[in-house]
C-alpha cells in the first residue's frame, strides 16, 4: 500500500487541477451542478491508492460548484470504481474508462451507481477549457495586448494540436496497412476471420469423429 | 503519581512536577516562529499529515471537535470550516503564548464563530463527559507527563461513538531512514532552531522528546489500555509520523 501521506498529496493535486479546470469550464460546471451531490471511490491498484471524488454542487450565487478529493472517507460512496491508478488518470484526462463498455476480463469492477458513472464519463469527455482566458489570466495586467498574444497563441496551440492528431490517426493507419501489406507480418481482418472459421470448422470435424470414434468402441464393447 | 517520581525531559530526567513547566518554557520561546519552523523543518511535509488526520477525522457539519494542544490552530482553521455555524471547535492548549499566537492568526484568517479558546492541561480537561464526536491532538502527547492519564481523560469528554486522533512523530520503519532521520534531527534540526529562531535548546529538546516517544505498537497498546476501542495506526512517510485512532465504544 502506498504511503497514506503520499495518497494525501495526490488527492491534493488532483483536487487543484480538477478545479482549476473547471474554473475555466463554466458549461461543465453547470453540468456537474446538475449531476448533484455524489461520492466516486476509485479503488486503484498498482500501486495501492484510494481517491474519494466527492461533488459539492452549489447554485449560484452562493458558491461554485467544485469537487473536493480525498484519500480516505467514511462518507456513503455513489459509485466505486475499482481499476488501475493508470486506468483512474486516464479516466479523469479522457473521461474513457478502458474496458467499460465489456468489463469481463478488463480488471475493472464497478459498484453502485453505473448510470451517475456515465453521466460523469459524459461530462468529462466534453471538458471544454477555456484556455484562451487561462492565458489571459496569466499574461495580465497587460491590457488589450495581452488579449491578442494570448488568442494568437491558443489558435497555435489548436492548429498544432489538430496537426497532431490528424498524423497520429495517418501514422497509424499508414503503419496497420504497412505491416499487414507489405512485411507481411500481421494478418488482415479478413485473413484472421478465415483462418478463425476453418479452425471452428476443424475443431466440430474432430468433434464429430470424436463421437462416431466413441460410439464404435461402445458397439464393440457391446459384442 | 507520587511527587518524587521522575520523568523525562528529553533525554534529561527531571521531576515530575517540573516536566510541565520545562516543556512550557520550549513552547513559550518558539510559540512565535512555531508555523515558519514547522514549515521549515518539515519541508511543508506537515500540511499533508494534517490533511490526512482531518480526512480519517470524517468529522460532519454539526459536529463538536476538541483539538488539543492545537498551538497554531492549522487543525482548528479546517475543522471549522467542517463544521460550520452548527458545529463548534474548542482550541485548547496548556500554554498560553502557542494559544494567543493561535487565536490571532485564526481571527486573522477570518475563523471565527465557531471557534473556542480553552487554556487546559491534557490531563485534565476543563469538559464534561461525552461532550465531543472528535478529539485531535497532534505532535501535543510526547510532550504530556503522564499520557496515560490525558488519554483517559480524552476518553471521558468523547461521546460514545466518538473518535480520537493522534497525530506523533514515531519509529521510523526502515532503518536506513531511521539513520537519516537521527542525522537530521540531531544535526541540522537544532542548527536551523538556533538560525532561524535563536533558540538551539528548544529544537534539541524537540528531537530528544521524539525518541522518548512510545513507538506505534507501544501507543495502541496504550489506548487499549485505558479503554478505546478498534485502535488502529497509519504510518506516514515511512513511519516517521504515524496517526493513532480510536473510537469510544
Amino acid at each position: 500500500m502506498i504511503d497514506p501521506g503520499f495518497n494525501s498529496v495526490l488527492a491534493l493535486a488532483l483536487e487543484q487541477a480538477i478545479n482549476t479546470a473547471l474554473k475555466l469550464d463554466p458549461g461543465t460546471r453547470a453540468r456537474l451542478r446538475k449531476l448533484g451531490k455524489s461520492l466516486f471511490h476509485f479503488s486503484c491498484s498498482a500501486p495501492e491508492t484510494n481517491f474519494y471524488f466527492e461533488i459539492h454542487a452549489f447554485d449560484p450565487p452562493d458558491r461554485a460548484t467544485h469537487v473536493s478529493v480525498a484519500s480516505y472517507s467514511e462518507k456513503t460512496v455513489t459509485t466505486k470504481i475499482s481499476a488501475s491508478l493508470l486506468d483512474t488518470l486516464l479516466f479523469l484526462a479522457t473521461g474513457k474508462l478502458e474496458g467499460s463498455t465489456n468489463l469481463v476480463g478488463s480488471g475493472i469492477s464497478i459498484l453502485g451507481d453505473s448510470a451517475k458513472l456515465m453521466e460523469l464519463q459524459g461530462i468529462l469527455q466534453d471538458l471544454d477549457i477555456d484556455w484562451e482566458q487561462a492565458l489571459q489570466e496569466v499574461s495580465t495586467p497587460g491590457g488589450e495586448i495581452a488579449g491578442v498574444l494570448s488568442h494568437q497563441a491558443v489558435n497555435a496551440i489548436k492548429m498544432f494540436l489538430a496537426w497532431f492528431n490528424k498524423s497520429r490517426t495517418k501514422f497509424h493507419d499508414n503503419l496497420a496497412t504497412y505491416l499487414q501489406e507489405e512485411l507481411r507480418l500481421l494478418p488482415t481482418q479478413m485473413e484472421f476471420n478465415n483462418f478463425y472459421e476453418n479452425l471452428a470448422e476443424l475443431r466440430s470435424d474432430v468433434e464429430r469423429a470424436d463421437a462416431r470414434l466413441s460410439a464404435l468402441l461402445q458397439k464393440l464393447k457391446a459384442h | 503519581m507520587k511527587k518524587d517520581q521522575t520523568t523525562h525531559f528529553g533525554y534529561e530526567e527531571v521531576k515530575v512536577e517540573e516536566k510541565a513547566d520545562r516543556v512550557a518554557g520550549v513552547f513559550h520561546s518558539v510559540a512565535a516562529k512555531y508555523d515558519l519552523m514547522n514549515d521549515l523543518m518539515s519541508g511543508g511535509v506537515h500540511r499533508v499529515w494534517k490533511r490526512f488526520t482531518i480526512e480519517v477525522s470524517a468529522v460532519r457539519a454539526g459536529q463538536s471537535v476538541l483539538d488539543i494542544a492545537g498551538g497554531t490552530g492549522d487543525l482548528t482553521a479546517k475543522f471549522s470550516r467542517i463544521v460550520g455555524s452548527e458545529g463548534r471547535v474548542v482550541l485548547a492548549d496548556i500554554n498560553d503564548s502557542m494559544l494567543k499566537v493561535g487565536r490571532d492568526k485564526l481571527i486573522d484568517l477570518g475563523v471565527a464563530g465557531n471557534v473556542h479558546y480553552s487554556l487546559a492541561d491534557a490531563q485534565h480537561l476543563p469538559f464534561a463527559d461525552n461532550s465531543f464526536d472528535c478529539v485531535t491532538i497532534a505532535f501535543g502527547l510526547r510532550n504530556v507527563t503522564d499520557k496515560d492519564l490525558a488519554l483517559a481523560s480524552m476518553l471521558r469528554v468523547l461521546k460514545p461513538g466518538g473518535r480520537l486522533l493522534v497525530l506523533e512523530f514515531s519509529k521510523p520503519q526502515s532503518s536506513l531512514l531511521e539513520k537519516i532521520y537521527d542525522q537530521y534531527s540531531f544535526k541540522v534540526l537544532p542548527l536551523m532552531g538556533k538560525l532561524v529562531a535563536n533558540d538551539a535548546d528548544s529544537y534539541k529538546y524537540l528531537a530528544e522528546s521524539i525518541r522518548m516517544h512510545p513507538d506505534q505498537e507501544t501507543l495502541k497498546t496504550m489506548m487499549q489500555n485505558v479503554g478505546f476501542v478498534e485502535c488502529a495506526y497509519y504510518n506516514m512517510t515511512g513511519g516517521i509520523v504515524a496517526l493513532h485512532k480510536g473510537i469510544k465504544a
